[in-house]
């Protein structure tokens, strides 16, 4: 059931956003680096995800990001703001080792909604995580060109 | 074009009626000339092209058409064609109203009963051209512009470094630093600010980004902060401006701002420590692992609720201590594995330059960064180093 659209693109050389959306929720994806060559395109992605307000949850899986830099942070940062004024409920899961010493650093940590995994993402929003990560997976195959464009 | 002579009658080449017709429909002027350059055919479009009426065309010699120059030049071509057996050329075209059409000319050799011809194609390039000349012109604009954004960045650059704190000794105090933006300016900035022989107040300063964006800002908040910190206001109440400051007056800028500041009194041998968001200042002490300052406030900018921040830490310093303070350009540096030196790798780079003479320990630090990274910078760096005597 999960993954009614699935959008994916590359960010610049390093970094990876793609997109999975079904009913409510909304996961951005994000591996490699993001820094401030490709920290606008993550902060216009998921800024449109939210202003067009097509779910009601927007989350940003951090597990594959092996390095963010203090742009990337402000992209979220921006995403939160965003989220707090259009309500929709905004949250980070896996936030990998650099990314999570990054938001202590910058003392951000307490301001996200934050979980260790998938699962207990959609727990948290009243959703079956299981049942998400296979649909996940089915919907992990390359995408075409045409789907390419994010929305 | 100059005035000819009447044309000589030209007996028609049997092998060229059947394709006159074709060669009448092109978009292309077409010349057939004999080995002697004498005319033989001309469609209607070179005849539209030229402006001469084909029967002067026909039948006349070449050259009869073209300035000397002009002539010296085409003779030159048709050696050319005549030994690769096809050539392709530009050439001004001169008309009989003295008008001048730029050309691309197609010509090759064909040979027929023992007779050898040339066939020439003259195709109108005045839109190429047209373009051409217009994008030259556009190039050199922007050359021009570019050489003036480049002038414009190399006084911005010194007007930056300029503002770089210089190494001082007072009193029982050394301040050394090092700034190194990635692009000719950049978005970090340092302040050391002395209130007398023994105090000196320190600020290290990130604005997120680089470049002319983050400078710009950064040279907003330089101004700001200089005037906070010689007023003596508390660090919290001064991260409480900043963050209001950037929030309200550079709102949409999208830029956050990390601040590292101390206040050292060497007499009292005390320090006042407060981060906000940014990384960890270290004191060295002897070979032990240098203590790490975390931030206690949030990085500024960001959000309103920020400035709700607490108090600044006091630390007891000793003799021979060394307070380090610097951006994330030093932390964040990767080797050839692709792993990131991170605080961690910087705290022992700290503690194994702490051994060195106090006046060689900035480089100590700064060599063990670059043994690090692999390749060139890819953030502005900054580092500030204290020793207390």
């Amino acid at each position: 059931m999960f993954g009614d659209q699935n959008t994916s693109h590359s960010a610049g050389d390093t970094a990876q956003i793609s997109c999975r959306r079904h009913d409510k929720v909304t996961i951005f994806d994000l591996s490699g680096d993001i820094d401030f060559a490709n920290s606008r395109q993550l902060r216009e992605s998921v800024l449109r995800e939210i202003q067009e307000s097509r779910t009601s949850h927007v989350t940003v899986n951090l597990s594959a990001v092996r390095y963010i830099d203090s742009s990337g942070i402000a992209s979220l940062v921006e995403a939160l703001k965003a989220s707090r004024d259009r309500g929709t409920r905004f949250i980070l899961f896996g936030v990998s080792t650099p990314a999570r010493e990054l938001l202590q650093f910058s003392r951000l940590i307490k301001v996200f909604e934050i979980y260790d995994s998938e699962e207990q993402a959609l727990a948290s929003m009243g959703h079956c995580g299981s049942v998400h990560r296979e649909s996940r997976s089915n919907h992990r195959k390359p995408v075409t060109r045409a789907q390419q464009e994010m929305p | 074009m100059k005035e000819h002579s009447s044309s000589q009658p030209t007996e028609k080449l049997e092998w060229l009626t059947p394709i006159e017709a074709v060669l009448e429909i092109l978009n292309e002027g077409v010349v057939i000339t004999s080995q002697e350059n004498r005319v033989l055919f001309v469609n209607s479009r070179f005849v539209e092209m030229s402006g001469i009426p084909e029967q002067e065309l026909v039948g006349a010699d070449a050259s009869e058409f073209y300035s000397a120059q002009e002539w010296q030049f085409l003779a030159q071509q048709i050696a050319v064609v005549r030994h690769q057996g096809r050539h392709r050329y530009e050439f001004i075209l001169p008309q009989k109203d003295g008008g001048r059409l730029p050309v691309i000319i197609s010509s090759r050799i064909l040979r027929n009963s023992g007779a050898e011809f040339r066939i020439i194609t003259c195709s109108d390039i005045t839109e190429q051209v047209r373009i051409a000349n217009e994008l030259r012109a556009a190039n050199a604009k922007l050359q021009e512009r570019q050489l003036e954004i480049e002038e414009d960045l190399r006084l911005a650059a010194q007007v930056q470094t300029s503002l770089a704190p210089k190494s001082t000794v007072r009193g029982n105090l050394t301040v050394d630093s090092f700034y190194h933006p990635v692009h000719s300016i950049g978005g970090d900035f340092a302040v050391v600010n002395w209130h007398d022989q023994d105090q000196v107040s320190l600020l290290m300063c990130d604005v997120s980004g680089h470049g002319i964006g983050s400078a710009l800002v950064a040279n907003r908040i330089y101004s700001e902060t200089t005037v906070h910190l010689r007023a003596g206001i508390s660090f919290t109440d001064m991260f409480g401006k900043l963050n209001r400051f950037l929030i309200e007056d550079i709102a949409g800028s999208e830029m956050f701002v990390t601040v590292a500041a101390a206040r050292i009194d060497a007499r009292q041998r005390r320090m006042h420590f407060a981060g906000a968001g940014h990384p960890p200042a270290m004191i060295a002490r002897g070979s032990h692992s240098p203590v790490l300052l975390q931030s206690r406030s949030m990085v500024l900018g960001a959000l309103p609720d920020a400035e709700a921040t607490s108090d600044s830490l006091e630390v007891e310093l000793e003799p021979d201590d060394r307070v380090v303070l610097y951006t994330d350009g030093i932390t964040d540096v990767f080797n050839s594995r692709g792993e990131m030196l991170g605080v961690e790798g910087v705290q022992e780079i700290v503690r194994q330059a702490s051994a060195l003479p106090a006046e060689k320990m900035k480089q100590g630090i700064l060599n063990g960064v670059v043994a690090w990274r692999n390749g060139p910078a890819t953030d502005d760096a900054s580092l500030m180093l204290v020793h207390v005597r």
